[in-house]
This record gives C-alpha cells, sequence and structure tokens, in this order.
C-alpha cells in the first residue's frame, strides 16, 4: 500500500516509479502481451530445468561409478562454469533461432552440468558404514543405489535444484533479450525503446514472480521428498 | 616421557607436486581448445555460422584491440566495483544478521527470497534511474554478488562449534575478541568459498545490465555480434568476459591458499 | 587444609607472574540446585543439593555416569550456567556465581583452533587476557619445553595425534591465568593406552605447578588414579551419594592401580555407582 501513494507523495513521474494503481492498469490494457510472456518465460525455464535436471542425474549417477566419465564432465564443468554463461545466450539464438527451443536448449545445458554436479556431491555423501552394511547383506548394487545412496544424496539434489531453477529464470530472460520472440526479456528491451516504461515495469514485476514461483516450486518438492532431514 | 607419534604430517610442496596441479588445471582448458580448434578445420562448414575457432577469435581480438580493450575496461570496471562493493557488505550484514536470534531469522528468510528475484530483470529498471553510466551496472553486480556472501558466511558463522563458543566464554573473552580470534578465521573458508562463487556473477551482471543501451562495453559488443552475424565478434566477447571472471576466480583461489588453507 | 607434598618430589615451578601472584584457592559450592524445563509443564532435576568445598591444591574427581550433571555442575562453577536462586560459588571466599573468567576451564573436546599453531593455541587464554602474543608466547615455551614437546610447537592441530591434541589443550589450560582448573572429562576421547600416557603426564605437570583441580569422569579407574578425593554423583536428579578420600600415595605410578588401597576404593565407588546402574535393570 505504502507502493501506491509514496511515489506520488515524493513527487515522482509515474515513468520513474508507477504506482500501484498504474501498473495494475497496465496490466488491464496490455493483459494478452504480458500474460502471455510471463506464460512464455515459466514453460522456457521450467522446461529446460525438468530437462536439465533430469539429464544431470543419469549422468551423474552413471559418472558416480565411471571414473573417467566423471573427471571428463568435470573438466567441462570447470571451463563453462568459469565463462559467464549469458555470454552463451547470443551463441545459441545465432544457432538455433528465435524460438523456444534456443532458450530451452541452453537452460537444458546449463542446468545439466549444475544438476551433474550437485549429483555427483551427494552421491559422495553416502556414509561409509551405511554402505558397508548393505553391502555385507549380498544385496545388489542397483538396489543399494536407489535405497541408499539416492536417498542419502536427495537433500543435496533438491538444493541443486532450487539453485538450477534461479539460473534457469535468469538465463531464459537473458536469450529472451538477445532474440525476437515473446518472453519477459524481450518485452522488457522492446517496452524500454518504446518508452512504454509503466509496462516495463510490469514485466520487471513479472520477472521477479517468475523467479520466486519457480524457486517456491523447487521448495516445495524439496519438502515433499526430503522430509526426513534434520 | 615418550613422543607420541604425528599421525599426519604436512609434507613441504615439492616442485614437482606443484607443476602437475597447475597442468591439472591447465589441462581441460587445453583439451577444450584444442579441440574446439580440430572441430572447426575439419567439420562441416555450416559450423562457421555460429562458431568462430579459437585462432580466428585470437586474431580478431589482436586486429581490433584498441576496441575491445575498452570494452574489456567499461565492463571489468563496472564489474569489480560490483563485486567488492557487494561482497564487502554481504559480509558485514551476516555479521549483524548473527548478533540477534530473531532479526537473524527474519533476514535470512529475506535473503533467500531475494535472491531467487533475477535482478536482471530490473536493469532496464535502473537504466532509467541511473542513466547510463557506470552505476545501473555496479548496482546489478552488487545484487547478485551481495547473497552468496551473506549465506555463505551466515552458515559458517552458525557451524562454528559450540565448543569453541564455550571455551571463548569461560575464558571471559570480549565480543570483540571472540569476533577477532575466533569467528572471523571461523568463517575464512566460507568467504572464499562466496568469493569464487560469484566472480563469475558479477560479470554476467554487469553484461546484461550493459545491454539496455550502454554504448561501451561486452554487452553491447555482443549485440552487435548477432546483429552483424560475426561469429569472431561474438566469440571474442564471450572470451574477453571469461577473461575477467577467470582472473578474478584465480585470485581469490590463490588467496585461499595463503589465508584460509584450514 | 592443604594436600601435604610427599617429600621427594621436585618442587613446584610458578609459570606465570598471575599464577604467582594468586596463590592457590579452594573452592565452595553451596547449595546448588539446577532445573531445566523440559516441556510447558515438566522439569527436569539435573542437580540436586550440591555441596562441596575443594581444598586448595588438590585435586577431586566428579565421578558418575553419562548424563548426571557432572558437565552442568562444571559449567556452573565456571559461569556458563547459572545455577537456581540460592546457589553460590565461592573461589578463595570471593563470590564468583555467574561470572566468567576465574577459571582454566576445557571443555570435552580438545577445542584447538584449526588456524593456530600448537604454541599458539596453549596461549590462547594469555592473549585474551590481554597479554602480547610474542610475551606470551615466550612463556609457554618455557613449559613446552619442559615437558618435552618443544618439537610440536609449531605443528597445526590437523598434523598432530589426538593424544598430542589433548595435551596441548591441557597446556593451554595450565597456562590460563588461574590456579584453578576445571577439566571435562578430558580424556573420553583417548583410547586406553594413550590414556595412561596421558595421565602420567598430567600427574607429573600437576606437581611441577601448583594447581587445584577440579575433574569430571565416568572413568572409574581414571579417578581414583589422579585423584585426592572422589565423589559420586547420581543420576536424576544429581545429588552427591559418595565421597571419598583415595588412599594412595604421591607420586602415583601404574603399580598403584592394582594394589589393596587402590581396588578398595574401587570397590566402594562401584558399589556407590552400582546402585545406581541397578536402577535401571528390569526387576523380576
Amino acid at each position: 500500500m505504502a507502493w501506491q501513494f509514496v511515489p506520488t507523495a515524493l513527487g515522482l513521474q509515474s515513468y520513474l516509479f508507477p504506482t500501484f494503481t498504474e501498473v495494475v492498469a497496465a496490466f488491464r490494457g496490455d493483459e494478452s502481451e504480458l500474460i502471455s510472456a510471463l506464460w512464455t518465460t515459466l514453460i522456457e525455464a521450467t522446461t529446460g530445468v525438468v530437462i536439465g535436471a533430469m539429464v544431470g542425474l543419469v549422468l551423474g549417477a552413471v559418472s558416480y561409478y565411471i571414473g573417467p566419465l566423471r573427471r571428463g564432465l568435470l573438466s567441462i564443468l570447470v571451463v563453462l562454469n568459469s565463462t559467464p554463461q549469458i555470454g552463451l545466450a547470443p551463441v545459441v539464438v545465432l544457432f538455433l533461432g528465435s524460438g523456444l527451443e534456443s532458450k530451452i536448449v541452453l537452460i537444458a545445458f546449463v542446468t545439466s552440468f549444475t544438476l551433474l554436479l550437485y549429483t555427483l556431491q551427494g552421491l559422495d555423501l553416502v556414509p561409509r558404514e551405511e554402505e558397508r552394511l548393505l553391502q555385507s547383506f549380498g544385496s545388489a548394487e542397483p538396489w543399494i543405489f536407489v535405497k541408499l545412496r539416492l536417498r542419502r544424496a536427495l537433500p543435496t539434489i533438491m538444493s541443486g535444484l532450487r539453485y538450477a531453477s534461479s539460473q534457469a529464470i535468469i538465463l531464459a530472460i537473458v536469450v529472451e533479450i538477445f532474440s525476437s520472440n515473446g518472453g519477459i526479456g524481450h518485452l522488457i528491451l522492446l517496452e524500454t525503446s518504446l518508452a512504454g516504461y509503466v509496462v516495463m515495469w510490469a514485466a520487471a514485476l513479472e520477472g521477479a514472480v517468475a523467479g520466486l514461483a519457480l524457486f517456491g516450486l523447487a521448495s516445495l518438492l524439496e519438502k515433499r521428498l526430503t522430509w526426513w532431514v534434520g | 616421557m615418550t613422543a607420541v607419534p604425528i599421525t599426519i604430517r604436512s609434507t613441504p610442496r615439492s616442485v614437482g607436486a606443484g607443476a602437475w596441479r597447475v597442468a591439472g588445471v591447465v589441462a581441460p582448458f587445453v583439451i577444450f581448445f584444442g579441440g574446439w580448434q580440430l572441430l572447426m578445420a575439419v567439420g562441416p562448414h555450416s559450423l562457421q555460422t555460429v562458431l568462430a575457432s579459437p585462432s580466428t577469435t585470437v586474431s580478431y581480438i589482436a586486429h581490433n584491440h584498441s576496441e575491445m580493450l575498452t570494452s574489456l575496461r567499461t565492463t571489468a570496471y563496472e564489474a569489480l566495483i560490483g563485486y567488492l562493493v557487494g561482497n564487502l557488505a554481504g559480509f558485514v550484514l551476516a555479521f549483524v544478521l548473527d548478533s540477534n536470534r530473531q532479526v537473524g531469522h527474519v533476514g535470512l528468510a529475506l535473503m533467500v527470497v531475494a535472491q531467487s528475484v533475477p535482478v536482471i530483470a530490473f536493469s532496464a529498471v535502473f537504466a532509467l534511474w541511473f542513466g547510463q553510466g557506470a552505476l545501473p551496472r555496479i548496482l546489478i553486480a552488487t545484487y547478485i554478488c551481495f547473497f552468496p556472501m551473506v549465506l555463505n558466511v551466515h552458515r559458517g558463522l552458525r557451524s562454528i562449534d559450540h565448543i569453541h563458543n564455550n571455551l571463548f566464554k569461560a575464558f571471559d573473552a570480549s565480543h570483540v575478541q571472540t569476533a577477532l580470534f575466533l569467528r572471523f578465521p571461523a568463517v575464512l573458508p566460507s568467504v572464499f568459498t562466496a568469493l569464487k562463487a560469484s566472480a563469475v556473477l558479477a560479470v554476467s551482471g554487469a553484461i546484461v545490465g550493459e545491454l539496455f543501451g550502454a554504448q561501451y562495453g561486452l554487452g553491447p559488443l555482443l549485440l552487435a555480434g548477432i546483429y552483424y552475424q560475426s561469429p569472431p565478434l561474438l566469440w571474442s566477447s564471450i572470451y574477453l568476459a571469461a577473461a575477467i571472471s577467470l582472473t578474478v576466480f584465480t585470485t581469490a583461489s590463490v588467496l585461499q591458499r595463503r589465508l584460509a588453507w584450514w | 587444609m592443604t594436600v601435604a607434598r610427599q617429600p621427594g618430589l621436585r618442587a613446584p615451578v610458578p609459570l606465570t607472574a598471575a599464577h604467582a601472584n594468586e596463590g592457590l584457592r579452594g573452592l565452595t559450592i553451596k547449595d546448588v540446585n539446577k532445573t531445566f524445563s523440559v516441556t510447558r509443564t515438566s522439569t527436569l532435576s539435573a542437580l540436586s543439593g550440591i555441596n562441596m568445598a575443594i581444598a586448595p591444591g588438590s585435586v577431586v574427581a566428579v565421578l558418575g555416569p553419562s548424563g548426571c550433571g557432572k558437565t552442568t555442575l562444571l559449567e556452573i562453577v565456571c559461569g556458563l550456567q547459572l545455577p537456581d536462586a540460592g546457589g553460590k560459588i565461592e573461589l578463595g571466599g570471593l563470590d564468583v556465581t555467574g561470572r566468567r573468567g576465574h577459571f582454566a576451564y576445557m571443555p570435552q573436546r580438545d577445542a584447538l583452533l584449526p588456524w593456530r599453531t600448537a604454541l599458539d593455541n596453549a596461549v590462547l587464554g594469555l592473549e585474551l587476557k590481554g597479554i602480547v602474543r610474542k610475551e606470551a608466547r615466550s612463556q609457554a615455551q618455557e613449559l613446552f619445553r619442559i615437558f618435552n614437546l618443544a618439537e610440536f610447537t609449531h605443528y597445526y592441530p590437523k598434523q598432530l595425534s589426538i593424544g598430542m591434541r589433548q595435551r596441548v589443550a591441557l597446556l593451554r589450560t595450565f597456562l590460563f591465568p588461574s590456579t584453578f582448573m576445571l577439566l571435562d572429562e578430558p580424556f573420553a576421547s583417548l583410547d586406553a593406552i594413550t590414556r595412561m600416557n596421558v595421565h602420567l603426564w598430567l600427574l607429573e605437570m600437576w606437581e611441577r605447578l601448583e594447581r587445584t583441580v577440579m575433574l569430571v569422569t565416568h572413568d572409574i579407574d581414571e579417578a581414583i588414579f589422579l585423584a585426592d578425593r572422589v565423589i559420586v554423583l547420581s543420576t536424576h536428579p544429581g545429588a552427591i551419594v559418595l565421597d571419598i578420600e583415595v588412599p594412595l600415595r604421591r607420586p602415583r605410578t601404574l603399580e598403584a592401580t592394582t594394589t589393596e588401597a587402590f581396588l578398595g576404593a574401587k570397590r566402594r565407588l562401584l558399589d556407590a555407582l552400582g546402585q545406581q546402574v541397578r536402577a535401571f535393570l528390569p526387576t523380576d
């Protein structure tokens, strides 16, 4: 509510800091544009993260057992993580065009490495005693993997998922800035050049909402799956 | 009286061991770029529209080095200032949050939420408020670097063994003494974790900020790369951006070895 | 009554000016009770009616099973916790209830700071009391030398075995400017053989440097071997059930652990503790 009155009280012009009602009005006015932008970004980010998470998880599980593969993947990870990944945004647009695919591909690519890292870290946390115990029972490795290793690794993997979802939203928005096909990033850029500042603000807020939403989803998932942790 | 055997002895690092370590770090990059160069040489021609071989990129940079240098300096300046300010502020706030339980609880929740707001969505807003100078980009970089530091240091402070806390209390150490002798050294490893993590983030933030109307910097170069469909230009900017983040990261790593080796 | 020193022992060495000035002091624990509230309605009585007087220069062991409030008692004495209303801790006649910094306290695990060398860890207490590091180091250096640990001064905790770490922690406790030491199960994490070595080492240090020691332990043999007096504490609530003098001469040797006097004391303690154990056994 302070939001409504402070800007006018401080005499800020509406293009600098629109009041709450103005932003709501913008939503009413450009509803379809704003809503579709939010939706697009969310779809891109979620799809990308889900794919990336699955790939990362599988890669992590597999390379846990295959040393050379693990080392190789981690080396690529080192190179990848030391570059600002947003630099890859224009590359992927050049390569795959402006559609949803380019964003999803980049997000999936980056998040798969994130999840790979967190999965490996999580799997490494298995307490030796529990491992030995199950092995002494004569249990087969796949069974041990599911029942023990995965369970123990889950908290770490979930926190990796949370981190990856923030990465996803950021990447989605950035790639949208470079492409001309919808999404929050593109909308912000467009409105800036059109001087449609209130809409720009609305879009920015949508960005915040999207980020929080995805983060919230990941946190929820984490709570559901790892309620047994301390 | 008998001397008790030492279980672990830290061996002085021989020159050989040090060389191996450096090789280990450099090797992935060598392989990566070597492979890339090879791919460009023998791969399908269509790759040329998207990728530029390392050699092409490097020569491009050399050819346009004055322009590249200006851009590099602009972005580096924005990223570094944001990096320093954000991390410093984060460090201080972590201690503040730790001083009081209620404040800490609320503050921490706030931090976690604020971190998942993609500040880059507000780059345009910042550009609007603060013009086209370095300030909006510095602000973005600061925002981004702030949270990893707060969360890491806070976690570090919370994980100080309560036995150490008790010891200092029993020895009647003042708050200042406890902070200086116990808490500061104890969180130093966490500090470096955050410093290393935010090295890349700061550069990303600065670049995204530049996308909204900057004249100089690596961001505009990226935009130009797409506009003129020039892979060498594009990749040059990426290389330079990576150079900044790598330098910061390496500096942090080296400092960590000297200052927070435990 | 000060513990009479057996003739033939080396004369004690006052370590620092602070120690020399302070001299040995006795401890009086009066009417100490401690209750914790477990839920909104129920409370747990950790300590009940503890009254004790410890003579200056003696070693007193407080013996009892885990969870009987021994650590709580120690924490109350050194000021980390407050006793229930009416309880008082007096050091040499001075009321120090709830006040900290009067005791050389050693917590359960070694609590060495990983970023400091053995020497710097040992001087922690002195530094916190305002003594310049250089000065503190030279004082500590002397102590390390006397007890043949000079070669380990520059090692970091992770390079030291657990027995060594415990010794360094004990040195830190000896160096702290107070002549009254509180040790909380200091040897619990050591294996039996290392423990024997460190016991002898501790006794030798105690005889060289004048200190009063209050030691908490769950090990009967350790209590008898080290102390002049053993006090047994019960569980739930923690109250004193037995208080005996240890009839062994000093200096203590390992042979003493197999003498009749030793076993006699052990029998009495087992009996007192046995009653605790029986309380847990199923009744037929």
